[in-house]
């Protein structure tokens, strides 16, 4: 997976710096994480990596690890 | 037709979520969430409500057309509660408002599945024109979520309360690109 790729998707839906978007940056433990962030995330993502995410992937997404998980499932 | 069942508000069933009437059962459950922190912080009327007040307050909605209560189901499980509030079916206006208790499906798609399954029962199963919002200024959640779902922002009182509003145009063209996320 192409990680600068995936670090620019949150940068870009989040607004924030690529520094803080480490594996452990979880939803709703920053602000700029809320639920309409989220959502630009995953538009990100799909657009990026060219992938549709299952809901319940989408709703799973908390954590930077996590997506890093879910979306190597759709690329394999 | 089961006449047992409450006739209103109707169940209603979207985009993976049920809105389903609030039973007597479900009351002690619902009381301790509207007065957990994490819920209560961003209400307008934020004290605590004991188990009697609870208890008059769903005895007031029987038969009372102008205020509908759901309890909010995501995969069988109660996870919230939606409103729709000062119902004026002759002017086609409403208030609505929601809330989720569990935190894994407070910043996701969940709480948008929701709100587009009351918008939709307002505008098109009630008929409303307009929806009409008050969220407090601090928060700021809310208030990028209203904008996300189509509402207008109106104005700031002196309260720090802002009033939003909702029609349906907007809403579907705010609504439709992320309802594609949707796929249940």
């Amino acid at each position: 997976m192409n990680q600068e790729k995936l670090i620019q998707c949150f940068v870009s839906a989040l607004a924030i710096d690529g520094a803080l978007v480490t594996d452990e940056l979880k939803y709703n433990s920053i602000p700029q994480w809320d639920s309409t962030a989220h959502m630009m995330l995953v538009a990100e993502l799909e657009a990026e990596f060219d992938v549709m995410l299952d809901t319940d992937d989408i709703i799973d997404m908390s954590s930077v690890a996590k997506a890093k998980t879910i979306l190597a499932k759709y690329l394999d | 037709m089961n006449s047992d069942k409450p006739h209103w508000p109707p169940t209603f069933e979207r985009y993976g979520v049920t809105l389903t009437p609030i039973e007597p059962e479900h009351l002690e459950m619902v009381r301790q969430w509207r007065n957990s922190p994490s819920i209560q912080q961003f209400m307008l009327d934020q004290r605590e409500i004991s188990e009697a007040q609870q208890q008059a307050w769903y005895s007031g909605l029987a038969d009372d057309s102008s205020r509908a209560y759901w309890l909010i189901m995501f995969k069988e499980q109660p996870i919230g509660v939606a409103s729709i509030l000062a119902i004026d079916k002759t002017v086609g206006t409403g208030e609505p408002g929601l809330y989720i208790y569990p935190e894994q499906y407070r910043s996701n798609i969940v709480p948008f599945c929701v709100a587009f399954a009351l918008n939709d029962m307002a505008f098109f199963e009630l008929g409303l024109k307009r929806l009409d919002a008050i969220v407090l200024s601090h928060n700021s959640a809310a208030l990028r979520f209203n904008i996300k779902c189509g509402y207008q922002q109106l104005g700031e009182n002196s309260l720090g309360q802002i009033a939003m509003s909702l029609e349906p145009q907007s809403y579907i063209a705010a609504r439709d690109p992320l309802a594609r996320f949707i796929r249940y």
